[in-house]
């Protein structure tokens, strides 16, 4: 009986038993929100003021220069122009025609239908 | 403004070139006067001649047209009404027609013919008759 005492009590007296673990008096830490834990993120006060992004990137130049050796038919005023022109010359030859023939006369008057027939200019 | 010039002076030209020219009509109505119905009825054939400030000739419907005039169906004493269109606005204008009693048409065949004269003018339309006249010979033919 005594044994059994004197290992109960070396058991209890140990630095890394149970018993003395549970009694942890440390305080937690405060949380931090997100909002606090990224102030970087969320203000983002450096990209505004930072002139260098405006300037020429040697990718810039390479856009400009690749458009600067297009071909003229591979530029699309080429095509504006070119649509511009072929719509304007079938406009003037239509007009042309329909003014030529005015100018020619027209049409002939439909024939009366209690006539023997209609000759002559237009209906030959 | 030269592009409007341009196409101003390629309008100018255009209408140098083509002219203003506009229809003239000539209603002729073909009356049969003295001639009996006995010998219009023997008539094969009709031609119009035209003369003077415009030439032209075409022959009259026969069988088979929507409107016939020679051989004449019913249309006697008046044959009927042919126009002419022209774009001749001046000096006169003869229509002569021929009716022969053989085909093909000759002068030998004219059994009767008549004409009219017209002064072409600014007028759209301007009507007028022949009125028929029987030839030397007859239409009736064996």
């Amino acid at each position: 009986m005594l044994l059994l005492c004197a290992v109960v009590g070396a058991l209890v007296a140990t630095p890394w038993s149970s018993a003395w673990a549970a009694e942890d008096t440390e305080e937690p830490k405060a949380m931090k929100t997100e909002h606090e834990a990224a102030p970087q993120q969320a203000e983002d006060t450096d990209t505004a003021k930072d002139k260098s992004l405006l300037t020429h990137k040697p990718a810039d130049d390479a856009v400009a220069s690749k458009q600067a050796d297009q071909a003229f038919y591979e530029k699309w005023q080429f095509w504006a122009v070119t649509g511009g022109i072929v719509a304007g010359a079938a406009l003037a030859a239509v007009g042309g025609y329909f003014l030529y023939h005015s100018l020619n006369g027209g049409d002939v008057r439909p024939c009366n239908a209690n006539f023997l027939g209609c000759y002559g200019q237009g209906n030959q | 403004m030269t592009r409007v010039r341009g196409l101003l002076g390629a309008a100018a030209l255009l209408l140098l070139a083509g002219g203003c020219n506009s229809y003239h009509y000539f209603d002729i109505t073909v009356d049969f006067g003295s001639v009996s119905f006995e010998e219009a009825g023997g008539i094969k054939r009709c031609e119009v001649f035209v003369s003077g400030a415009d030439t032209d000739n075409f022959v009259l419907p026969s069988t088979g047209a929507k409107r016939v005039a020679c051989p004449i169906d019913s249309n006697w004493p008046e044959l009927g009404t042919f126009e002419y269109s022209t774009f001749t606005d001046s000096g006169s204008l003869t229509f002569t027609m021929n009716a022969y009693n053989m085909t093909p048409p000759m002068d030998s065949y004219i059994c009767v013919s008549g004409a009219t004269t017209l002064s072409a003018s600014s007028a759209i339309t301007q009507t007028a008759t022949i009125t028929l006249a029987q030839g030397n010979q007859t239409c009736i033919t064996p």
